[in-house]
């Protein structure tokens, strides 16, 4: 059987990309499904381009666009008691924030039982997850994953709510989190064929609903946003919901780059690995708040910003990487000089270059320019999101 | 064989035919397999196959799993313990059909069997 070289594979990758496949999962079957005919196409003599041609004509106008859209339709009909909660959790977290803006009482409350939602959702959805999926390995990593953010959130509810103990909940979180992340990431180094992994599945099943979700976030903080600026104080309810897309994305982009090692093989490298893990490790421990030094802090979030770019752009598959790699150099930048501003080695009056509308603009066009780059995609939602959080301070 | 109107109605049912009969199989295969069987009348496009099985997995009658073959992802697919008790209430059904239609088309007065039955 004739194989395609890797040249071919490109060609036919960048094929695909042009014919609007933009949804990853059927990007790759699209890809499989036509190398397979492409092969045996030329198994039976034909030359690649002879085959290329067969293989195409055969092809209706608009034909991969209208399998996305149909195959989009049937997972977005899709409604699930998760789906439901989740979509009352970002209501719930929008009101949180109106009430905040408007001085009304229960803002706080209202941003808990958004927590308790999201929480729920995520259990639920684990749960259904695991249940339909029994064959396949990974639960413990799963739930463990689950059960940090859990307690993550528990940590702060407890924060908002003055309640004693929270920092025994964030550091047991913290010690969790970075646990199992750690155990997630060698097991899929280790066993690369992505095979019945639970959590990759679940998580390659998800992603077009995480993506929302994590998009409809922006709803609320930049409703946070305008209030803080407007009034010129900020607080911690708001503050944390940057704080929950910082996370999320930030595990977002770690399972993405869990996905790429089991798919690509060129991918699993120990240099890939490394900046995992440095990039799990250090997205977490800042959710220590306090009981680190604020020293220790930023230096830790300059690292994860400088790895978590360099991951995001590494892993990068989608079209015209000229956008990416343009961020992924600036957004660095910008944070490194933030955590100078902030330690002092540079005046606090250059904040005004580090800190402006247009490059908030430039941030915000990021997040929407990279919509066929998954990785930076995520790499961009969190650097907006942290961005944000130091602005209005 | 211009088929496609009768394959609109049938391609549920000969995708879960032939996963009943294999552990589990990828979409190229199952296009393959089918035009092995028809020899080679029906030849299932993208369009028709692809929505289709991800329409049967959101409705929990397939599971798939993505492994490596050739540098490349293939996701398998897979009856469900729900979707094997489908496969053999539609295939029987589908059997069911294709007697009653042939009944029709052989000009018979009277089909053995009811569509009252089908239509319900």
């Amino acid at each position: 059987m004739g194989k395609l070289t890797q040249a071919q594979r490109e060609e036919l990758r960048a094929f695909l990309v042009r014919q609007g496949l933009s949804f990853k999962p059927l990007q790759d079957e699209m890809f499989d499904h036509m190398s397979c005919d492409l092969e045996d196409r030329m198994s039976d003599g034909s030359s690649f381009h002879d085959a290329w041609h067969q293989s195409v004509a055969a092809l209706p106008d608009n034909h991969f666009q209208n399998i996305q859209q149909d195959v989009m339709e049937t997972i977005n009909k899709q409604f699930t008691v998760s789906k439901g909660l989740s979509f009352a959790a970002l209501g719930l977290l929008l009101i949180s924030v109106v009430f905040k803006v408007l001085h009304l009482q229960f803002s706080g409350e209202l941003l808990l039982v958004s927590f308790g939602l999201m929480a729920v959702a995520l259990l639920t959805t684990s749960l259904s997850g695991i249940s339909l999926n029994r064959e396949k390995k990974g639960t413990i990593g799963l739930l463990a994953v689950v059960f940090g953010i859990i307690i993550l959130m528990a940590g702060f509810s407890f924060k908002i709510l003055h309640l004693p103990g929270a920092d025994v909940f964030v550091i047991t979180a913290v010690i969790v989190l970075i646990a199992s992340l750690l155990a997630n990431t060698l097991y899929v180094y280790q066993h690369a064929s992505g095979k019945g992994n639970l959590l990759t599945f679940l998580h390659e099943k998800y992603t077009p609903g995480i993506e929302r979700f994590l998009l409809l976030l922006l709803i609320p903080l930049a409703v946070y946003k305008m209030f803080t600026l407007v009034t010129g104080s900020s607080n911690f309810v708001g503050g944390l919901i940057l704080l929950v897309v910082i996370y999320g994305a930030g595990l977002q982009l770690i399972a993405m780059s869990w996905r790429i090692m089991e798919k690509q093989p060129t991918k699993r490298n120990s240099t890939i690995l490394i900046a995992t893990i440095i990039s799990f490790v250090c997205m977490t421990l800042p959710y220590l708040g306090p009981l680190l030094p604020v020293e220790a802090r930023i230096a830790i979030i300059v690292v994860f910003n400088i790895t978590a770019s360099w991951l995001a752009c590494n892993l990068d598959a989608g079209p015209r990487k000229v956008v990416p790699v343009i961020l992924a150099i600036i957004v660095p930048i910008v944070f490194t000089s933030w955590a100078f501003i902030r330690l002092g080695f540079i005046p606090l009056s250059a904040s005004v270059f580090f800190f402006n509308l247009p490059l908030l603009f430039l941030l915000v066009a990021g997040v929407f320019l990279t919509s066929k780059h998954g990785t930076m995609r995520a790499f961009m939602l969190i650097s907006l999101a942290a961005y944000i959080f130091e602005y209005i301070r | 064989m211009s088929g496609n109107e009768f394959i609109k109605g049938t391609l549920r049912t000969i995708i879960l035919k032939l996963l009943a009969q294999n552990k589990q199989m990828y979409g190229y295969e199952i296009t393959q397999r089918v035009a092995q069987l028809s020899k080679d009348e029906i030849k299932l496009t993208y369009g028709a196959l692809y929505p289709t099985l991800y329409k049967l997995e959101a409705e929990g009658l397939l599971i798939t799993t993505t492994e490596i073959v050739d540098n490349r992802a293939r996701k398998y697919y897979a009856l469900t313990a729900e979707g094997k008790k489908l496969a053999k209430v539609k295939i029987s059904e589908l059997r069911r059909f294709t007697e009653i239609i042939s009944a029709i088309l052989q000009d018979s007065t009277k089909p053995n069997v009811s569509l009252k039955l089908w239509a319900s």
